[in-house]
């Protein structure tokens, strides 16, 4: 351990700890440009210089490069080292455009503070400025490369860190220039990190160009729930919208970086079609007066057919304090639900995965970056959690060996191994992986020797493409690896993971067979679009539309908004904050940002300003979360909780639901997984298979697919068309080729897909994509298997 | 084995004729399988067409399989790729501390003026292109030059344009 | 007792017969002094465009939080406000504006009669603040 002294203070480091780090652990900040923990130094920016007065080494020297040792004795503020980082400050600037007022960082430019501080103000040498033609980099960044100092954070993120190639540094010398190599979208679905590391505004945030000042925006550290990491972020709202959302560090959880999904997808917050105010039958109408409608009718639909003629219905996206209320409501006056998952399957999965990963050790984006074999079953990490795929590369850097066994055509920034498996196929080399050490070996070449040099194995296990056996088969494949393995579940929901500890044996699948039967006459639907992604949309409207009636309560313009009876407007996570619970069983909370209401800016566009009526908050807002809004409903009806405030519900929940928060937020859970009730799971059959048909499996992709992002506009540039994956043979005997048009006929709507091939993709499966949702609203039921008869080219 | 970006590429503008391109093909089967291997498929296109054109670049990456922008990156890092076409014979004058010291700014000057172009620039005869360079590595002959594959050293104003007449 | 009510008498006479210090408005207009502010005016640049350049310094000065800016860039890179209002039924008419702005766009006339029918209407839009006020 080395022991060395910081202006005067005496401190003791871990060896291969970096001077500048040691001193910042004493809180001394010494300024730096280029260096930034997760990158690493690059000694580029030359202002961390500090005097090295005695020790292994002497003199002016960059802090960032050099690693604390015994007996240096170190001064930061020794007039050589101050006047060196003086001129360095003074070169920086000679190239930048004094530009900070009409710059987008000005305000929170680390170049602009370092300015300040060492006291330049005047440029010395008279000659021209260095400059360079900008490009257009897609819609997320804004380059303006005369700002740039050169510190090379882009580039090493992009191309080391990330591992994508269509953005770095070209050029030499004091014109390397920092851009692709010509204008175009960037390909990375991580490149919105570039305008969070950039210390200047060579690169800057673009959607929320022109908006605000840092100064002016109102800012609250919020969560991620765009898929079930629970990346930290921090949000910024101006003028009742949300204007940007940036990573926010958490060691144990994101590190320093988020997807763009998670970036950019806040915008469903602003939708311009998003419910403002309750509404009876399409009609707004006054908060008082939806309530005593929605409770009129629930006593009404009580007294005639009693309690279990309402169903409840909520998502994985709800907020742990509307998951436990709801919970609590349905036992309190015997409702049927509350249903969480689509249907029977996907619940037994999802808790089946949480048990099968919280008995064998779960991990975290920590451990996938520490292990050095990673096996990745039935997951698409850039599609269905992005920033897992940058963890997995941390550790393929350290030299990790990586694996998949997925049907789709996974792509990875990185080298690994893939075996396009599935069914039958998947549960066989699961079986022989489980019954011998090198049973993999003939699926995935290179699999037994990782396995013999490997100390820390992560296995990433999703329940989209793996069925109820595999899974299971999963489970004894990882108790087989030993001790050192341990599962990453990849869940769908931010919140699934207490969606399947609090879920009862019900699912929407269940309540709406109870709707055809005619058990069930009212839902009540909270944060829950039954729509999204289904596979039965014609039974699904017959049955919704049979009902008598149906509450929602929701902050997206779904589809079950526009068919409510009842719609009663809910607080997004930026306006009432919440409690979720990440893949790893992190129990995290979420503060509010801002109050809500209709945007300012809608109007500004429209040269109208908001109604002046005379209330007490902004226009348009809506005060109340899902929570408060159920324990209002359950109030009025004659079976109040008790519960007044968030910290009520959780002393409740304590109470009743010990295994879920027992933890302090932050802490990983205790839940063991909870029993999986194998009986209520009928086995679907194979559907019957000619040799001309093939079996369909539906999947996402990064920006299309996941419910919240679907709503931002921010994300549209960026989102892909339909897309239908072919085996590689079998489409070219088909005379199908990458990027061909086809119809797919389904029932009687013919969907556009674009063809793309894959020797990944097993010969009897086609993968659909399907892209923007909005082609699929015709769609009444997407069938098992396709034949070739129904497809055509366009 | 899987990498990202194959997909988006940017398009090939057609303004070196096709079959011009097509004897790239060769360098890129070489080359194709050996990661790496960027820098000598460059050299070689470039002893083909003279110079590296935007066309050349995006068809050994594409054929490579790396992104265009690294392609792009590499050719404008290293002073002996050219994106621009030059002269027969390119002058290399060496502008080190050393030949600097010795005489090298009035040798430039010199050649400047007999040739008409500046640092940079080609003659339009296309027999000579002038570029700088920061050190040839031959400081005990100060100043230097290069001219082709060729390097005179201990130059004089009087006499360097002699050495440039034997270049045709 | 009677010298207090003589002395306010007397007050009285003295300004019955001094010069009146009101004015008989709308007829007669109080010429203000030069420096005095009311209304704002934005400048403009040769083109016709508006001068701002969409720092929001003014945004960010002002006490009572009246400004609201979207800005937007042209094809050159210059940065000019797409919208540009002051509330001027929240104005305190301070002048923090003027003084912030690091390009002169912003100034404040001495053009005092601010009314309308509605509160939307004391909304001042870019298109009204570049034209000169009127009367």
């Amino acid at each position: 351990m080395p022991r060395l002294t910081i202006d005067g203070q005496v401190i003791e480091v871990p060896p291969g700890t970096k001077v500048i780090d040691a001193a910042e652990a004493l809180g001394i900040v010494i300024p730096r440009l280029c260096y930034h923990p997760a990158l690493g130094p690059a000694g580029a920016c030359r202002l961390c210089a500090v005097s090295f007065l005695d020790g292994p080494v002497k003199g002016v020297l960059m802090s960032c490069s050099i690693e604390a040792r015994d007996g240096m004795v170190v001064s930061t503020e020794h007039p050589e080292a101050v006047s060196f980082r003086k001129q360095v400050i003074e070169w920086l600037m000679m190239n930048h455009p004094h530009d900070c007022p009409v710059c987008d960082e000005g305000g929170h430019c680390l170049l602009q503070e370092v300015t300040v501080a060492s006291g330049h103000c005047r440029r010395r040498y008279p000659g021209p400025k260095r400059t360079f033609v900008d490009q257009d980099l897609g819609p997320f960044v804004q380059q303006e490369m005369n700002r740039c100092i050169h510190c090379w954070r882009c580039r090493r993120f992009y191309q080391d860190y990330a591992g994508y190639r269509d953005f770095g540094a070209l050029g030499i010398g004091w014109r390397t220039y920092f851009g692709r190599a010509t204008s175009g979208v960037l390909e990375s679905p991580f490149s919105g990190n570039l305008v969070d590391i950039c210390p200047t505004g060579a690169l800057t945030d673009k959607p929320s160009r022109f908006m605000a000042r840092r100064w002016d925006v109102e800012r609250a550290p919020s969560l991620c729930i765009h898929c079930s990491l629970g990346c930290n972020v921090t949000v910024s709202a101006h003028l009742r919208e949300i204007v940007q959302v940036e990573a926010r560090y958490n060691g144990d959880v994101n590190g320093h970086f988020i997807c763009d999904r998670g970036r950019y997808g806040f915008d469903y917050a602003n939708h311009p079609l998003r419910p403002r105010s309750p509404a009876v039958m399409g009609e707004e109408t006054s908060w008082s007066k939806a309530i005593a409608q929605a409770v009129a009718g629930i006593e009404e639909v009580t007294r005639a057919h009693g309690p279990k003629a309402i169903g409840v219905v909520s998502s994985e996206r709800a907020s742990l304090e509307a998951m436990v209320t709801l919970s609590l409501l349905c036992e309190e006056t015997g409702w049927e639900g509350p249903a969480f998952f689509q249907d029977e399957e996907t619940l037994v999965k999802n808790r089946l995965l949480a048990q099968v990963a919280l008995s064998h050790g779960i991990a975290g984006l920590r451990e996938v970056e520490k292990a050095d074999l990673i096996l990745i079953v039935g997951t698409d990490p850039i599609c269905e959690a992005p920033l897992l795929a940058l963890a997995i590369r941390q550790a393929w850097r350290r030299g990790a060996w990586v694996g998949a066994l997925d049907p789709r055509p996974i792509e990875l920034p990185l080298t690994f191994e893939q075996s396009g498996l599935w069914d039958e196929e998947l549960k066989k080399a699961l079986l022989k992986g489980a019954q011998r050490e090198e049973g993999l070996e003939e699926v995935l070449p290179g699999w037994k020797e990782a396995l013999d040099r490997s100390r820390e194995i992560v296995v990433i296990l999703g329940p989209t493409v793996v069925d109820i056996s595999s899974l299971r088969r999963c489970g004894e494949f990882v108790s087989k690896l030993g001790k050192k393995a341990r599962i990453f579940p990849v869940f769908r929901g931010p919140n699934s993971l207490a969606a399947s500890a609090l879920s009862r044996e019900s699912t929407f699948r269940s309540l709406a067979r109870k709707i055809r039967e005619g058990k069930i006459k009212a839902l009540l639907l909270v944060e829950a679009d039954p729509f999204h992604g289904t596979k039965m949309r014609g039974e699904l409207e017959a049955s919704i539309r049979s009902l008598e009636l149906t509450i929602v309560i929701d902050y997206l313009p779904s589809e079950v908004v526009k068919r409510a009876h009842i719609l009663i407007p809910s607080a997004t996570i930026y306006e009432g904050g919440g409690s979720f619970i990440n893949q790893e069983g992190r129990l995290q909370r979420a503060s509010p940002v801002h109050r809500g209401g209709i945007p300012l800016r809608r109007n500004l566009q429209g040269n109208l300003r908001p109604p002046r009526t005379f209330a007490k908050g902004p226009p348009g807002e809506t005060a109340k979360s899902s929570w408060q809004v159920l324990l209002e409903l359950g109030e009025r009806i004659g079976k109040g909780l008790g519960i007044e405030d968030k910290e009520d519900i959780w002393k409740v929940a304590r109470e009743r639901f010990p295994f879920l928060w027992q933890v302090e937020p932050g802490g990983r859970i205790s839940w063991e997984g909870g029993g999986v009730q194998e009986e209520a799971m009928e086995e679907e059959e194979d559907p019957s298979q000619s040799s001309q048909e093939m079996r369909v499996l539906l999947v996402t992709s990064t920006f299309a697919g996941e419910e919240l992002s679907q709503y931002s506009s921010k994300l549209d540039p960026v989102r892909n068309e339909a897309r239908a994956f072919f085996n590689e043979e079998v489409a070219s005997q088909r005379g199908l080729r990458r990027g061909d048009r086809i119809w797919i006929r389904m029932g009687d709507v013919r969907v556009p897909f674009s063809v793309k091939t894959s020797p990944k993709v097993p010969s009897k499966l086609l993968i659909l994509d399907p892209g923007n949702e909005g082609l699929w609203r015709e769609v009444r039921e997407v069938s098992k298997t396709i034949g070739w008869t129904e497809i055509e080219r366009a | 084995m899987s990498a990202v970006g194959q997909e988006r590429m940017i398009e090939v503008v057609d303004r070196i004729p096709e079959e011009e391109l097509a004897k790239l093909d060769p360098i890129i089967a070489k080359y194709a399988h050996r990661p790496g291997y960027l820098i000598p498929a460059l050299k070689e296109a470039q002893e083909i067409f003279g110079y590296l054109p935007q066309e050349v670049q995006t068809r050994i990456a594409h054929g490579l399989n790396v992104s265009p922008s690294y392609v792009y990156g590499v050719v404008s890092f290293y002073a002996f790729f050219t994106m621009v076409p030059r002269g027969r014979h390119t002058i290399r004058i060496c502008l080190g501390t050393a030949c600097y010291v010795k005489g090298a700014p009035e040798i430039l000057a010199k050649i400047e003026q007999e040739l008409c172009i500046g640092v940079g620039g080609t003659t339009p005869d296309r027999r000579f292109t002038l570029v700088e360079v920061r050190c040839l590595g031959a400081c005990g002959l100060a100043p230097v030059m290069m001219v082709g594959e060729d390097t005179h050293g201990n130059l004089e104003p009087g006499t360097v344009m002699d050495i440039l007449d034997q270049y045709k | 007792m009677i010298k207090p009510l003589i002395k306010g008498l007397g007050v009285t006479l003295k300004h019955l017969f001094a010069p009146a210090v009101t004015i008989q408005y709308p007829e007669e207009r109080w010429e203000p002094y030069p420096r005095y502010r009311a209304r704002h005016i934005m400048y403009q640049r040769e083109d016709g465009r508006p001068k701002c350049v969409v720092c929001m310094l003014c945004a960010t000065v002002c006490p009572s939080r009246c400004i609201k800016i979207v800005g937007i860039q042209d094809e050159k890179g210059d940065q000019y406000p797409r919208r540009y209002e002051i509330d001027l039924g929240r104005c305190i008419f301070c002048g923090f504006c003027v003084e912030a702005c690091p390009v002169n766009a912003i100034g404040m006339t001495t053009h005092y009669e601010l009314d309308g029918p509605t509160r939307e209407s004391l909304i001042l839009g870019l298109e009204e603040m570049m034209r000169p006020p009127r009367g």
